[in-house]
């Protein structure tokens, strides 16, 4: 096996994505990809990934397995992350996973998991007008309680999604690999369910002036376009402590009591978010600074900053793959958007190879599409 | 951990090499350490070392310096790569060179404290913990807030944040941690302290016995209830009954590690406190009652020792004495973290 991982495609459609494990806890991850799902399935995603995973709790509690398991739910993705003392333990996922979802109950009703992953602030407004109410981006928290409550609902969006060939990343090594894939290739699925496909993003920008908040959405890049590592050095620059933003709104203006900006990168498109929390009648101003901002990045950044800023996204991506779980949660979050393990190792030496010129362009871009001028 | 030369303490983490090395200088400085007339101006210096010593804190314009002033210390941490692990140093020890700041070094950093101060007064849970410490220390120098009094950091003089530094600043009155090792260049470079040794540091004086409550009024009021246990000799033992009873229960349970006492402490919405004080009761209970369970032992593996020792192994976690595993501390049972659950309850005075 190499240091990257390697990663197998089973007959039955299934993914098997093996890293080295280290020493401590390790970890595995199913993910559902949602890519051809339903609407109605892809907001019913996060309450079923909850239910799969306190049914593979449950289920692992009954053997006296000792396991921790979290539901995992993304824009393209739903499933769960178990972690062990015990490397052997994580052999059992594939047919934990199959009686986990052979086991749910009929109803099915939504679930009150503590664990359920929170979402980025801000970020569905923004990915409600960039993607639009068609688009699986573009559901917000409303979309999905409604379709969790909707009467057999839940029930549906669950075989849906156990027909779908799931990805499992895992961190394994000798004979517990095929323990793994032999599993995983004895799952039973009968492809994505029936449903129209997801219509294409639509670029748009959004700006909100509340009176005490102010967020702007940018068009961004997919997980595998080729300019993501100079978007996300750009917004590097730009967010963050003491970035341009920052700078700009909060030492120098005064104006902010908290600030984000980021970037997000996903399986079939990607956007930015800039949100400021101001004082009320400052949010005229802090658009104007934004703006300025903006404008000053696109004109060019000293190449120095641009070093600094891909140093702190090498190092932000290495410590969040000091832990089994940031590993296999990346790695499935990869091969779900069709992309090797070797391109999260790569990344490292991807961003350091950005130059100032690709990052005024990836802004330019954003900017440009937005329509903000 | 073994002393070079200059004084200075350098602690190095067995540990694999990997892409990253934490290191964290930590002075023994803190807000309990000032005089009174002095308070705030711990902090004051956190500003300015960042600022005028490490020219803003940014190794190479990249990784940055995160600073915090606790109560008995204050230290300043970065993660780099590896390879950079000397510069990062070398950055990090400049704070024990003689302070260059100036006036408007210092104007400016006492306008980035203001907002700071804003900031923290806006946040309630902020608010009732301080209340919980002026009322549990009260009498002691940790009495008083980090952030200090604002009348003595505008006060404050380029001159007496020097003659501070002077004496704090030190090679002998610091750690250098690196996680894993080896010791950096840098820190070998680091010139003696210069004498004499100053005078020790003051007594911080002892919490209160038993446990003090506060609260702050509103729509919802919010009851916070606090207490101090002898700082134990197996600390993770205590970590892993705080992340027990937030799993049973919802509960955080705060904790703040002092040389000789740990601080809990408890904030709930209610009516009143003695709401509160009931819905403490049926958390802690509901924390006992879920690890006296058959099954006891492996949810508390699932809910807080996984997720413990996942936090452990990082590089910044090893780096940072509070949050390093202790594997050799050996895992406890159920109904030893039961029983610790059970002592808070009789300490927070909610028995059965």
């Amino acid at each position: 096996m190499s240091a990257h991982g390697t990663r197998r495609a089973l007959p039955n459609g299934a993914r098997l994505v093996v890293v080295p494990p280290r020493p401590g806890v390790v970890a595995a991850t199913v993910a559902v990809p949602l890519a051809g799902v339903t609407l109605e399935t892809a907001a019913c995603a996060p309450a079923v990934a909850a239910r799969w995973a306190a049914e593979l709790r449950a289920a692992a509690r009954a053997e006296d397995a000792v396991v921790r398991v979290d539901p995992v739910s993304t824009p393209d993705a739903a499933g769960f992350t178990v972690e062990a003392l015990d490397p052997a333990l994580l052999a059992a996922v594939p047919r934990w996973f199959r009686d986990a979802a052979a086991a749910l109950p009929d109803p099915l009703a939504p679930p009150a998991d503590p664990r359920a992953p929170a979402d980025d602030r801000w970020s569905h407004p923004v990915r409600r007008a960039l993607f639009g109410s068609g688009h699986r981006y573009g559901l917000t928290p409303a979309d999905r309680a409604r379709a969790a409550q909707r009467p057999g609902g839940l029930r549906r969006a669950a075989r849906a999604l156990a027909a779908v060939p799931p990805v499992l990343a895992a961190q394994a090594e000798g004979t517990h690999v095929d323990v793994l894939a032999a599993g995983l290739a004895a799952l039973d699925h009968r492809g994505p369910d029936a449903g129209a496909g997801p219509p294409a993003p639509r670029p748009a920008a959004t700006e909100q002036r509340a009176a005490a908040y102010y967020v702007l959405g940018l068009p961004g890049v997919a997980l595998g376009a080729p300019t993501k590592c100079a978007h996300h050095v750009a917004w590097s620059l730009l967010g963050g402590r003491e970035g341009m933003l920052d700078r700009s709104l909060r030492l120098d203006g005064g104006l902010t009591y908290s600030l984000a900006a980021f970037s997000r990168e996903l399986a079939e498109g990607g956007y930015a978010v800039v949100y400021a929390a101001c004082a009320p009648g400052t949010a005229g101003e802090v658009a104007d600074r934004v703006q300025a901002v903006l404008d000053a990045a696109r004109g060019g950044v000293p190449a120095h900053l641009v070093r600094g800023a891909a140093e702190r996204l090498v190092v932000a991506h290495h410590a969040a793959l000091e832990t089994g779980r940031g590993v296999t949660e990346r790695a499935a979050r990869y091969e779900a958007a069709g992309l090797s393990p070797a391109d999260l190792v790569a990344y490292p030496s991807t961003v350091d190879q950005v130059t100032a010129e690709e990052v005024a362009a990836a802004l330019t871009t954003a900017t440009v599409l937005s329509g903000i001028r | 951990m073994r002393h070079l030369d200059s004084g200075l303490g350098v602690a190095l983490v067995d540990a694999p090499r990997g892409p990253l090395t934490a290191l964290r200088l930590e002075i023994r400085y803190g807000s309990a350490d000032e005089q009174p007339g002095q308070e705030g101006l711990a902090h004051v210096l956190e500003h300015l070392v960042v600022r005028c010593a490490m020219a803003g804190g940014r190794v190479d314009d990249g990784p940055m310096v995160t600073a915090r002033t606790g109560r008995e210390s204050t230290h300043y941490s970065l993660l780099v790569r590896s390879p950079d692990a000397d510069r990062a140093a070398r950055m990090l020890l400049r704070a024990l060179a003689p302070l260059a700041d100036s006036p408007a070094a210092l104007d400016a950093e006492r306008a980035g404290i203001r907002r700071e101060r804003a900031e923290r007064l806006a946040q309630p849970a902020w608010v009732l913990q301080e209340k919980l410490f002026a009322a549990l220390w009260a009498g002691t120098s940790h009495a008083h807030p980090t952030l200090g009094d604002p009348a003595v950091v505008d006060r404050c003089t380029v001159a007496v944040a020097r003659e501070l530094h002077r004496r704090w600043y030190r090679p002998d009155n610091a750690v250098l941690v690196v996680a894993p090792g080896p010791v950096p260049d840098a820190a070998r470079a680091v010139p003696p302290a210069v004498p004499p040794r100053p005078a020790g540091r003051p007594d911080h004086g002892r919490p209160r016995r038993g446990a003090v409550w506060a609260s702050l009024a509103g729509p919802t009021p919010v009851h916070g209830v606090a207490f101090a246990v002898p700082a134990p000799e197996v600390p993770d033992w205590l970590g892993l009954a705080c992340r027990a009873v937030r799993a049973a229960s919802g509960l955080v349970v705060h904790r703040l590690d002092l040389a000789r006492d740990t601080c809990l402490w408890f904030m709930l919405r209610g009516r009143d406190r003695r709401a509160a004080a009931a819905d403490l009761r049926r958390a802690l209970d509901a924390c006992a009652h879920r690890l006296a369970a058959p099954d006891g032992d492996a949810w508390l593996a699932a809910e807080a020792v996984i997720p413990a020792l996942r936090a452990a192994g990082t590089a910044s976690a090893l780096a940072d004495p509070a949050r390093a595993a202790r594997p050799d501390a050996g895992r406890p049972t159920a109904a030893a973290v039961a029983a610790l659950v059970g002592s808070w309850r009789a300490a927070a005075g909610v028995p059965r």
